[in-house]
């Protein structure tokens, strides 16, 4: 009997470790939820010729379009990790960026060193906070559409995603 | 008689506040919008006592905004589509604070993806100032030394509300969700009839 209640304490620690490690493994990866991305507007919708690659690289950077993807980004992991940079076929730059409130004034700032994304919690990239600028958009992006975007993470490495245009 | 007559202050006391009922920030003082004329996405003149008689929306933002100013539009859109009625009573008019980017043709480009009949205005530097010093925006560019043209414009995220008196009578703030903004749009078509 003291037998079966030594191997049942063993059973039940051995669980508690298992469980422990797993939810706070260092190794565990970062997870992507819910990425998608406002539509882009271009002179190809209004039925001229659709804006060239090459015709973008001549554009001054200021004439070029823009974009934006949003996400949450969890982190299961007991240590912290950090988005360090972000890139897509569809634009020709991609940066990390900050929407800040002051009152009623509205500040954007880019973040520099990255995103960290604290051990077992989530970051929301979301309208009027953290967001992905995209920067010369090569296409028009319609409801709908779908595209691959390329994140780079500190430990995680590097993951595609695919971003949804919706409103 | 001083009964009725107390049951007639009431009503009216009850009807005058439901009326007056709104979800965004009241003006306290309402006061007649400030007038401009600016230039529309197709090239037109844009004179906003032209639209006298409608309720207008208006937002200052820029095309190469990639976040709040196109949630703005989302929003709008939104509200838009939860207009039971009236729709063509209402005008949606976005106003650039970047004029120096933001052409006709830019802003129709931009417009058109969220809703054709969204009123994109924009003009000479002088012109546009002073709209922004008539309804007490705050509009600031941040240039990059490394990327002058790759500058972005901070400014007032708040939208106004002019009803079809021409006076300015509501705003809200960025975030407000399109349910609010359709209420007390409701109210305000309900004063054209």
């Amino acid at each position: 009997m003291g037998g079966l209640k030594l191997h049942f304490l063993l059973f039940f620690l051995f669980m508690v470790l298992i469980l422990g490690c797993r939810k706070s493994s260092p190794d565990e990866k970062v997870m992507i939820k819910e990425v998608w991305s406002r539509p882009v507007g271009m002179a190809a919708m209004s039925g001229e010729a659709d804006s060239s690659h090459a015709h973008h690289m001549n554009m001054k950077h200021g004439e070029q379009y823009t974009g934006v993807v949003y996400m949450t980004i969890q982190n299961p992991a007991s240590t912290p990790d950090t988005l360090i940079s972000a890139e897509s076929d569809i634009c020709e730059r991609i940066e990390l960026h900050q929407s800040i409130m002051k009152g009623d004034q509205m500040f954007m700032q880019r973040v520099e060193g990255g995103l960290e994304i604290p051990p077992q919690k989530s970051v929301a990239l979301k309208p009027g906070s953290y967001h992905l600028m995209m920067l010369g958009v090569r296409k028009s992006l319609k409801e709908g559409d779908t595209f691959p975007v390329t994140l780079h993470f500190q430990k995680s490495g590097s993951m595609i995603v695919e971003s949804k245009v919706r409103y | 008689m001083a009964k009725w007559a107390f049951l007639i202050f009431l009503i009216l006391l009850v009807g005058c506040q439901s009326r007056e009922n709104f979800q965004g920030t009241v003006m306290t003082d309402p006061q007649p919008a400030p007038d401009f004329l600016l230039q529309d996405q197709f090239g037109n003149p844009f004179r906003l006592s032209d639209v006298r008689g409608k309720v207008v929306l208006l937002f200052f933002g820029y095309t190469w905004c990639p976040d709040v100013c196109p949630a703005t539009l989302a929003t709008w859109r939104q509200v838009w589509e939860k207009l039971p009625q009236g729709k063509d009573d209402v005008k949606f008019v976005y106003v650039t604070v970047d004029p120096e980017r933001d052409t006709p043709e830019r802003l129709r480009d931009h417009l058109q993806v969220f809703n054709e009949k969204f009123i994109g205005l924009t003009g000479s530097r002088e012109q546009l100032e002073k709209v922004y010093q008539d309804y007490h925006i705050f509009v600031d560019k941040n240039i990059d030394p490394q990327n002058p043209d790759r500058y972005t414009v901070a400014h007032t995220s708040r939208m106004f509300v002019i009803d079809h008196r021409g006076i300015l009578r509501l705003s809200f703030s960025f975030g407000t969700p399109a349910e609010t903004i359709v209420h007390d749009l409701n109210i305000l078509l309900s004063e054209i009839q």
